[in-house]
């Protein structure tokens, strides 16, 4: 038995269709692509161990028979590999008749095959001392096979030039594969016909069936271009390498120059090699290169902003600008609601942000969680890619993670020149979603923290505030006691001057009218020390606020209402004031009488102040059109009971929005009395003393609704 | 109009502002008692100790010595003396020791006349 080089490139196909074959089989054994490249790949095999033995024979009977096995596994090899394309391409229900077409070729001619009118005989040709005649049917059967390798190849072009991105990547390898197999075979058939043309191109089988297989086992290819000029840089290197000094040896005869030449370009070999790769890549991959650089550098700044929303934007717009996307989105984490929320999104016809959220139950962010690098959206498993119901459909997911906590993740379209993405991009986008976690991460907290200060800054303000109040209070106090007194004395004065000159006085009408105007301001001046001594009051009782449950009963609001509607209507000096009460259910509230009352009467004091500043702004252009309107409303849950005051007025700033509650904060112009203190006892009131709730929403130039939640008696 | 019918009732009002204790003493000679003048607690133990008033109008806020303080040493000397506190409205811890340390009443800051003369009529007048 003489081992050829021809007998070694049938047993090298064969060990390699074996392989692959099974490989890709076990990679996915229910995907039609690999039974079918599984089956194509037996087929070779056969083949291939026939050749192996048939080369190997050592006499002519043994090499016939291995030469019909042989061709019981070709016959079969461009019906399987038809099949298998069908498949890639997703095909097999649109060419099924072609299909089956070519398996009645095929089994027609597995049935010649044991005929001699398909392989005649063996006979010595060129340094082959067994090779096959062809028989009768042996022709057609050739022109049959051919055309239907041309029609795939065919089919693979057809599909190539429509498809995009990855896939197209893939088909460029299927196409390139599938001709370098078809030559590599073809290169067996001319001696059948006895033309001297040698079978050189049979090692090349394996190559085909590499690629293929590489082709849909991986969905990340190598950029083929880069494929193919690396391997064409490092044969060409390796045959000046290996080439030179073997010529060298052959003119000279020199085995020392020779042996030098080898040692010194085998060493330089794949320094030149590299060298060379570099260089070809970085002309074939300027443009990436270039965006991928920009992006690095953009990751690298993302860290500077503090703002979450502006980052996000930042980001989807810098990834679809350089990238040249169709869309980029990012989504995320809302802890609070368990989900992912659409943050920004960049697309070409600038639509609006719309608002998708993700729950954090999904099996897509199950997903991410556990694969945690960015990956292809096809990678997925189907029943997450069928599960995944958003308007977007993205190429690329990049996952952000800070430890094992997902923050965000983007979502990448289609890129607009269809270019496929590469593995670089992929390492790009690694370190890019390392940044932008960093960046999203920094921005929470630096959220949090501006909160955390504003909380604590408007703590420390209340509690000097609070000290202060305390100490001013008691000033005006001692003031307003000297008022009091000098008042009281003034009235009694006046009081006791008249009682003994009642006759004079009331005698001289002019006398009388002054004596009664005096003791008339001397009252006044009494009825405004104690109004002022209230206010005084007010602050200090709600510097310190005291526990007062047991004045706790239940009330009407429209009862307290009124009284502060009249209060108002003194306050503001007017006759009416634009009210609407509205009561749910019962007309009850729980809670302390006075102290509610207060609070209804600031904060409808508030409202009317703003009806009134709005109607400064808007009413003086057109009175018309606005119509100052302020409702009281109650209504009751089983265990609450709220107060809502809304207005339609001036509105609040956003600005002034975490000031509404602070002591001594007012927006109130100054000729109006305003001391700032309203909103903050009322909030006093209501939380400490009611253990309720009070919030806001307000919209500047629209109008403020106030809520007061109290919980009821138990 | 009660001026006239003096009684022989002494009151020592102590308070640290000039104008409110005058303010007082105006008020009382004008209901026909006898009333003497406090700027400080020192001066006011001073006053007690020589002329003996029935009543004392303390108030509890000063500078040099507490009101309670004062109404503690003269209870000392005379435990029958009959204290009516002037106070601000919020200590009302200061105004149970008062009431403790035997206190007839207290007068709320800042002091109403009207009041002062309920008061006035209720506890000294009446009495006769």
């Amino acid at each position: 038995m003489k081992i050829t080089f021809w007998a070694l490139s049938g047993l090298i196909n064969g060990i390699t269709s074996t392989a692959l074959g099974l490989l890709v089989y076990y990679k996915n054994r229910k995907n039609p692509t690999n039974i079918t490249y599984s089956l194509f790949c037996l087929s070779v095999s056969i083949w291939s161990y026939s050749y192996f033995f048939w080369q190997v024979s050592s006499d002519a009977k043994s090499a016939l028979f291995w030469c019909r096995a042989l061709m019981a596994g070709a016959i079969f090899i461009p019906a399987l590999y038809f099949h298998h394309i069908c498949a890639l391409l997703n095909i097999r229900s649109q060419k099924k008749k072609l299909l089956i077409l070519a398996y009645i070729f095929c089994g027609v001619s597995f049935l010649f095959n044991f005929t001699p009118l398909f392989v005649k005989s063996v006979s010595k040709k060129l340094w082959f001392e067994y090779w096959p005649d062809a028989g009768i049917v042996y022709s057609p059967f050739l022109i049959i096979w051919s055309l239907l390798s041309c029609y795939y190849i065919y089919t693979i072009i057809k599909f190539l030039n429509n498809s995009i991105g990855e896939k197209k990547n893939q088909l460029r390898y299927i196409l390139v594969g599938t001709v370098l197999g078809w030559f590599g075979g073809i290169t067996n058939f001319p001696l059948w016909f006895n033309i001297p043309f040698p079978p050189i191109g049979n090692i090349l089988l394996s190559v085909y069936i590499a690629i293929v297989a590489y082709a849909i086992i991986r969905y990340r290819l190598m950029d083929i271009k880069i494929a193919v000029t690396r391997a064409g840089i490092f044969l060409i290197v390796y045959t000046f390498v290996l080439g030179i000094p073997f010529v060298i040896l052959g003119r000279t005869g020199s085995g020392l120059l020779a042996t030098t030449l080898a040692v010194i370009f085998a060493t330089m070999g794949p320094l030149i090699y590299r060298f060379l790769q570099r260089k070809a890549e970085s002309v074939l991959l300027t443009q990436q290169r270039h965006y991928q650089k920009i992006l690095l550098q953009a990751a690298l700044g993302m860290v500077t902003e503090h703002n979450l929303n502006k980052l996000s934007r930042l980001i989807v717009y810098i990834l679809r600008k350089t990238i040249n996307l169709n869309f980029s989105a990012i989504f995320i984490s809302d802890k609070k609601n368990q989900l992912y929320k659409l943050e920004a999104i960049q697309n070409r016809d600038n639509s609006d942000k719309q608002d998708i959220n993700i729950n954090e139950e999904h099996p897509f962010i199950f997903y991410l969680k556990k694969n945690r690098e960015p990956f292809f959206f096809e990678e997925m498993p189907v029943y997450i890619k069928s599960s995944f119901d958003l308007p977007l459909k993205p190429r690329i997911i990049i996952p952000a993670f800070a430890g094992s906590d997902l923050l965000a993740f983007i979502l990448l379209g289609e890129k607009s020149n269809t270019q496929h993405y590469t593995e670089e991009d992929i390492n790009v986008f690694k370190i890019l979603s390392r940044q932008a976690a960093l960046a999203i991460q920094n921005c929470i907290f630096f959220e949090e923290s501006k909160d955390a200060q504003q909380r604590m800054f408007s703590a420390e303000k209340l509690a000097s505030i609070g000290g202060m109040a305390d100490g001013v209070a008691h000033q005006i106090k001692n003031r307003l006691n000297q008022f009091s007194m000098a008042s009281g004395e003034l009235k009694l004065e006046i009081e006791d001057f008249i009682a003994k000159h009642d006759k004079l006085i009331n005698n001289d009408q002019e006398l009388n009218k002054t004596f009664s105007y005096l003791k008339k301001i001397a009252v006044s001046l009494i009825e405004n020390v104690k109004k002022t001594d209230g206010i005084i009051k007010g602050i200090l009782d709600f510097a310190k606020v005291e526990k007062k449950e047991n004045f706790f009963t239940v009330f009407s609001l429209n009862e307290i209402a009124g009284l502060s509607y009249n209060l108002l209507m003194i306050k503001h000096e007017i006759s009416a004031l634009p009210i609407t009460i509205k009561i749910d259910d019962k007309d009850i509230v729980y809670g302390i009488k006075s102290q509610l009352t207060e609070v209804v009467y600031n904060m409808l004091d508030n409202a009317y102040e703003a009806i009134q500043e709005k109607k400064m702004i808007v009413g003086k252009k057109e009175p018309e059109t606005f119509i100052p309107s302020i409702e009281l409303r109650l209504t009751h849950t089983q265990d609450r009971q709220v107060i809502k005051i809304s207005d339609n007025g001036i509105g609040i700033k956003e600005e002034d929005k975490h000031k509404i509650f602070a002591p001594f904060f007012t927006t109130k112009s100054s000729y109006k009395s305003g001391s700032g203190i309203g909103v903050y006892v009322v909030k006093r009131i209501v939380e400490e003393n009611h253990k309720g709730k009070i919030w806001f929403v307000s919209a500047y130039m629209k109008g403020t609704d106030f809520f007061i939640e109290l919980p009821k008696n138990q | 109009m009660a001026q006239k019918e003096v009684l022989a009732m002494k009151i020592l009002v102590v308070d640290d502002e000039v104008e409110v204790v005058n303010f007082l003493c105006v008020f009382l000679n004008r209901l026909g008692i006898s009333a003497e003048k406090a700027i400080c607690g020192k001066e006011a133990l001073e006053a007690f100790r020589n002329n003996r008033p029935e009543w004392v109008f303390l108030d509890i806020k000063m500078p040099d010595m507490d009101g309670l303080e004062v109404l503690k040493k003269m209870k000392e000397i005379d435990p029958n003396i009959k204290a009516m506190m002037i106070t601000g409205r919020n200590d009302e811890s200061a105004q149970n020791e008062a009431q403790a340390l035997g206190a007839s009443d207290y007068l709320m800051k800042p002091i109403d006349l009207d009041n002062l003369r309920k008061k006035i009529e209720q506890y000294i007048l009446t009495k006769g």
